[in-house]
This record gives C-alpha cells, structure tokens and sequence, in this order.
C-alpha cells in the first residue's frame, strides 16, 4: 500500500502515462493537480465576496464591514463541519448552506435567500479569474479521454459539484469527464477514503483498474493506496515556488505599501497556457501600461461613486481604449453594479474649439491656447483650429492694423509685442465677434444636438474622462454648453494634467489629473511628461480624428479627417505599429480587475509602485525600452507646421528624442535629463 | 529622508532592506532552492514548526 511521488509535473506524467495504459478509470484531484490558483492562500478570495455582501447591506440601510461579514462566514463555516463531524468521519461543509445561513443572520430570510444565486456567481467569478489550468496536465487528461478511459474529478471542498463543474467548465474540459464528486454533497470525502468508496458504488467501478493522481500525500496518495487504487502523488517545487514569491508579496504588501503594486502585477502574471511567446510591445503593454490604466479606471469609477456621477463620457480618441478597460475590469472591482452608464464620445479639440465660440464668441484664453504650440504662428494658423473664414475675417483685423500673417506668437522670428496687443483690441471688436459666432453658429448647434442624443444633458453630473493634458477638450466642451439650463456639472478626470495654462475651474466645472496632476507636488508622477505622446499613441481608438460637426436636416453629421494624406497614413502606420502594445494593455484589464478585488487596494495604495514604475521606465529607461516603445509618428492638426525660432527648439528636447547611440554610450544622459526635470517642476 | 535631499517622490518608506533581499534570493536563487529542499520539505515543516513554536513561547 504504497503510492509514488514526484517532484516536477513532466516526470508524473511520464510515469503517469506508461502506468494509464493499463488502467480502466483515470481519477485527478482538482486544484492544485489539473488546476492552479494565482494566489497562495485559496481562503484569499473569500474576501471580494465579503466586500461585496458588505456593499449590499450598505444598500439595504444596515451597513456591515466587510471584515464583520468574513468573521461570520468563517464562524457558521465552522460550525457546519463541527456538526457534520458527529455524524461522518469527515469534517466537511456545504457552501450553499454555509452562505445561505449567512446571509439569511445578515439580511433576514426573504432577501437573503434571493442574494444567494448572486454572490455564489460572484464567487465562482472569482475563484474562475483566479484559477489557471495546468497546461500538461490538462493535455494528458485529453489524451486518456481520447483513448477511452473513464475520467472522474474527485475534490474535497466546501463546493458542492454542480459548482465544481463551472469551474471545470470555463477551465475547458468538462467535456472530457464523466464526473465531477465533491465532498461537499456527501461529506463522504478522499481525506478518510470514503470518498474513493462512493465513487467506486456509484459508478460501478468494483473490479476495474483505477489509478488517481492528486497532490495531497494522504488524501491523494495513502487513501487511494490503502483502497487498492494506484496512486501518483504530485510535489511540485516549481509551484511551490511561484506561491512562495506570491506569498512574500501579498504578505509584505499588508505593512509596505510600496510593494502593493507589486503584489498586483504578480497577481496579474500569465501562467501555464497563458504564458506564450508574445512580442517586446505586448510585454510592455501588459506589464507597464496595463497596470496604471488599471488605476486610473478604478479611481474613476470609485470618484463616481463617492460623488453620485450618473455617466461617464470617454472622449475621443483616447477613451477608446479607457472605455475597453472599464468594461473589462469594473465589473470584478465593483460586482454590485452600482456604477454610473458609459458612453465614447466623439470630440476632438479642433471640432469643439470652433464650436465653443457659437455662444461666446473668442476669448483671449481661448486664443492663447492655439498659440502654445510651437507650430502656430500666424492668425492663420488660429482660423486652422477654431475652423474660421480667414477671407471674411480679414477686413476687421485690416481694422486693426493687423494681416493674417502677422506673427501673434513669441516663438518666432518676426514677434513684435503690440502686434499682440492689437490683436486682443481685436477679441474685444463686437463686430468680429458678431462675425465669428456667425461662422460657427451651424457647427455650434450640430454639436448640441450630438450631446442631446448621447444623454450628455440627462444627467445631473457627468464625468468626462481625457488622456490630458491641459483639459482643452474639456474646456471647449463646457464653454459651448454651459450657458444651457440643463448643463450637468462636469467633472474632469485626466490621465495627467501638466496645466499648461490655468484651468478656469468652476463649481460647474473641474478637472483633476489622477495618475500625475501639477497641483499636487509629485516628481515621480511627473516623468509622464518625459514620453507624453507615448501615452497618446497608445491609447488611441482605430478610427481618425474628428475634424467637425455638421448640421444636416435630419440632425448632425460628425466628420471624420480623411486618411490618404501623409498624416492620415503616418497615423495609420503608427496605430499598426502599438496594435500589440495595445493588446497588452487589453489582455491585462480583466486580470488588473480581478487582482485589484481580490487585494481590495486602489489607486493611492499602487502609486508607490506605479511611482518607481514610472520613474524606472519613463526617466531611466534601457536602451532597448526606447527603441521598443517610442512611437515613430505622432502628428496633430493643433500642431501648425511653422518652425520656432532655434533657442525654443534646443529648450524643447527630451530624452526619449535623444538617438540611439548617445543613449547608449553617453552614461550621465538620463541623470541629467532628469536633474534638468527636477529643477523644471521645482520651478514651476 | 531622501526625498529631503532630492525629493522624487512618494515611493511608500521603500521596499525595505529585509523584504528586498528575500525577494532578492526568491526570484534569482528560488528555483534552485526549491528543487532541491522539496525533497527534505516534510522534515523542514517539523523544524518550521519547532521554531514557531519557541518564539512563540518566548
């Protein structure tokens, strides 16, 4: 009465399968054995379900903390295997049951009888986001179904089977099985081998050749052994291992709040059949830019929460991709689903800025905005972005002693300061304004009646969600609407805000950067404005930018920027080039999901690790990093094509522009660049 | 203390000198040390649990 163990799961299955071809019945223990946990401690994914039943009882009024809720589970858990153990060898319990009682001491026994179907969905959610099955092991198991072997999956839990083959289901191999017996039905179970003397009546398997392979040396090795079934043990040190570093993270994460981001990119890691050949951008995109999206989703959706936002608008074209990784990763954060309604919406700063004139005409702030780029020179350049007439334009800055060449902006050659000056007598001309406001009217009202039908005004308070940097769109978007009755109060929530130039903030109307804001003092943070467009490209939707709106009879037509021009077909080609960075980024929002619920941390809990992600990657990046991830075109209609005058150019460098050999050879570049930085934002 | 000298930023107090050199030995020396301490891991449990047991008592 003997059974053999193994070390590595190859030299199980090698020995495994000379030994199958003899036998009839094929039994496999589940976890552990054909499925592994990405964490350590199982009992770790109890606590997003107490998480959850406590943000029920806030609902009901009687709110619970959800440490009160997991005591009791733990509690009546307890005293179901103490009552079960009067009366069977085995110490087991039944989560139905366990739940069940739970709920009906929490919430009474009407709602707590219908809560059940819902938190063992959530449970089983949980436990299926956290469970990988083991590659080989699963791929033998295929094997010895194909060739005819009866194949059982015999586990002693609290679940009772009809769960169990949920999991085995989205696991992928329920189909290969004749059953699946769990010890939560019969508390008949493998630890005192009557669980082996169930099945063998049950399924009349008296007489046949039974081996059953495990990882518990008693449960799965002795038991089986003493009923005269084979038996292989499994002691894997390379499982063993992976848990030990998962231990040390989720363990020290409780006293260092450093290693929390950490603990969550272990969580998130891809395992067994996960883990393929994927390309250098794919990495980068799962592994760095996955985890602070990550972050900023849910500090949004927690934001909403907390300040009773009824929908979150993502703008264009960024929000594409916030918006994919919302849908993706809230529902494991927030399983109670009070979360407000989403929606993209498609705006970009050159088809709001004219319409952000229909009601107000152009303001001085607004003007000055177009002029921050280096590009932009002339009053050309500001008719380009504000989509104005420059012909009909023109006799009213004659007016002025202005032409549409005059350079209005300091950073080229030709800047004459009272040009400047005429040109702000020139915003306080009604009839300029008069003529503006009539140019943009059509636009203006187009862009109204896109909002009305995206439900922009059906809220009392909206989010409105950007990459960044100053909060232009935001700003336009609510200059056009806000002289409206039902404008909602807007709150802005931006990847980075570098404000640029003073955000007019009102009661009405805010912005907040989440993972880098200037108003806050964070050095860190701020080497996101070492690679902003980094940023950009990578979160960019798959479709053009919004060069306007026009007003149609039957409403509104947004138009779109072509694509066969140079820009257009650069930007294609760029989008071609992160389309796996971005699949990385795709591919980890559920996983940041469910590693997130199951640590219940959020953003400030990550940021020292997003920190000295950031700091790491972005100021002191390797070599190869830069050649991978910085982007080969970043073009923008904002951005005119005048060139600045040199000492503007050489002021505007950055490190990531810096060439390959100068990043290679010269040891102290990225020491200076970030001293430089240092001195900048101490600065500002 | 760092961050008054040159303040980069908010990193947590660090990762701490202890945790980073388990960390350290987990993940470069780890897979080897597994391997070969699985073999003698029932015995290591019982000197394990020894050793909790008199810290405990102390």
């Amino acid at each position: 009465m003997s059974f053999e163990k193994f070390h590595a799961i190859e030299a199980l299955i090698r020995r495994g399968r000379e030994v199958a071809a003899g036998m009839d019945v094929v039994s496999f223990d589940l976890f552990d054995t054909l499925l592994v946990r990405r964490i350590h401690d199982p009992d770790l994914v109890k606590l997003p379900v107490a998480r959850f039943i406590a943000a029920r009882t806030v609902e009901a009024g009687q709110p619970w903390p959800w440490q009160k809720v997991q005591k009791l589970r733990d509690d009546i858990e307890k005293q179901h295997r103490r009552e079960t153990a009067k009366t069977f060898v085995d110490h087991e319990a039944c989560y139905p049951r366990v739940m069940l009682e739970a709920l009906v001491q929490i919430f009474g026994a009407e709602k707590g009888g219908a809560l059940l179907p819902e938190v063992t969905d959530y449970e089983l959610r949980m436990e299926n986001s956290m469970l990988v099955p083991r590659r080989e092991m699963v791929a033998w198991l295929r094997d010895l179904a194909a060739a005819g072997k009866r194949i059982f999956i015999l586990s002693d839990i609290y679940l009772p089977a009809s769960h169990l083959e949920v999991l085995v289901d989205h696991a992928g191999f329920l189909d290969q099985v004749e059953a699946v017996i769990s010890s939560a039905d019969t508390f008949l179970a493998k630890a005192s081998g009557k669980g082996y003397a169930l099945v063998r009546d049950r399924f009349a398997l008296a007489g046949l050749k039974w081996l059953h392979v495990g990882d518990n040396p008693v449960s799965d090795g002795l038991r089986p052994a003493e009923a005269g079934i084979t038996a292989l043990v499994l002691h894997d040190a390379t499982e063993k291992h992976r848990k030990a570093v998962v231990k040390r993270y989720v363990n020290y994460s409780g006293g260092r709040p450093f290693w929390r981001g950490r603990a969550l990119q272990q969580l998130m890691q891809p395992l067994e059949g996960e883990n393929l050949h994927r390309s250098e951008l794919y990495v980068e995109g799962f592994n760095f830019l996955a985890p602070l999206l990550g972050g900023f989703v849910q500090h949004i959706a927690e934001q909403c929460r907390a300040r009773g936002i009824g929908k979150v608008f993502f703008l264009s074209r960024e929000g594409w991709t916030f918006k994919r990784f919302w849908e993706q990763s809230i529902p494991y954060l927030f399983p109670d689903g009070r979360l407000p309604e989403i929606e993209y919406l498609y705006v970009s700063r050159m088809a709001l800025a004219g319409a952000s004139c229909a009601h107000q005409g152009l303001t001085r702030a607004n003007a000055d905005i177009a002029f921050l780029p280096p590009g932009n020179r002339d009053f050309r350049d500001l008719c380009r972005i504000f989509n104005l007439d420059v012909a009909a334009l023109a006799p009213h800055l004659q007016r002025h002693e202005l032409a549409v060449d005059t350079c209005l902006s300091h950073l080229h050659e030709g800047y004459v300061p009272w040009d400047k000056v005429r040109f702000y007598e020139l915003l306080e001309d009604q009839a300029f304004q008069d003529e503006i406001k009539r140019q943009v009217a059509e636009p203006g009202e187009a862009l109204h009646r896109y909002l009305a039908g995206a439900g922009f005004f059906a809220h009392r308070r909206v989010a409105l969600v950007d990459i960044g940097w100053l909060g232009t769109i935001q700003r336009f978007l609510y200059e056009a609407v806000q002289h409206r009755d039902d404008c909602p109060v807007c709150h802005g929530f931006l990847f980075a805000a570098t404000r640029g130039i003073p955000y007019p903030t009102t009661a009405g109307n805010s912005v907040e950067g989440v993972i880098y804001d200037r108003d806050r003092f964070d050095m860190a943070g701020s080497t996101i404005l070492y690679a902003r467009d980094l940023f950009e490209e990578a979160c960019r939707a798959p479709h053009p930018t919004l060069n306007g709106y026009k007003l149609t009879a039957e409403g509104y037509e947004l138009q779109f920027r072509g694509t066969d021009d140079n820009t257009g077909q650069a930007e294609l080609q760029q989008d071609r080039y992160f389309s796996p960075l971005q699949q990385g980024v795709f591919d980890g929002a559920a996983r940041y999901g469910a590693a997130s619920a199951l640590l219940g941390y959020s953003l400030p809990d990550y940021k020292p690790w997003l920190n000295c992600l950031l700091a790491g990657k972005l100021a002191f990046p390797r070599c190869r990093e830069v050649t991978r991830i910085r982007q080969r075109h970043h073009l923008d209609d904002f951005y005119g094509r005048h060139v600045p005058k040199k000492v503007h150019v050489k002021g505007s460098r950055h490190l990531w522009d810096s060439s390959l050999w100068r990043l290679s050879l010269d040891p102290l570049l990225r020491l200076r660049y970030f001293l430089r930085h240092l001195r900048e934002r101490i600065k500002e | 203390m760092l961050n008054r000298i040159i303040p980069i930023g908010n990193f947590g107090g660090g990762g701490g000198v202890r945790c980073l050199v388990v960390l350290a030995i987990l993940h470069l020396l780890g897979r080897p040390i597994f391997r070969l301490l699985i073999h003698y891991e029932h015995r290591l449990h019982s000197l394990y649990m020894f050793m909790k047991k008199l810290k405990n008592r102390r």
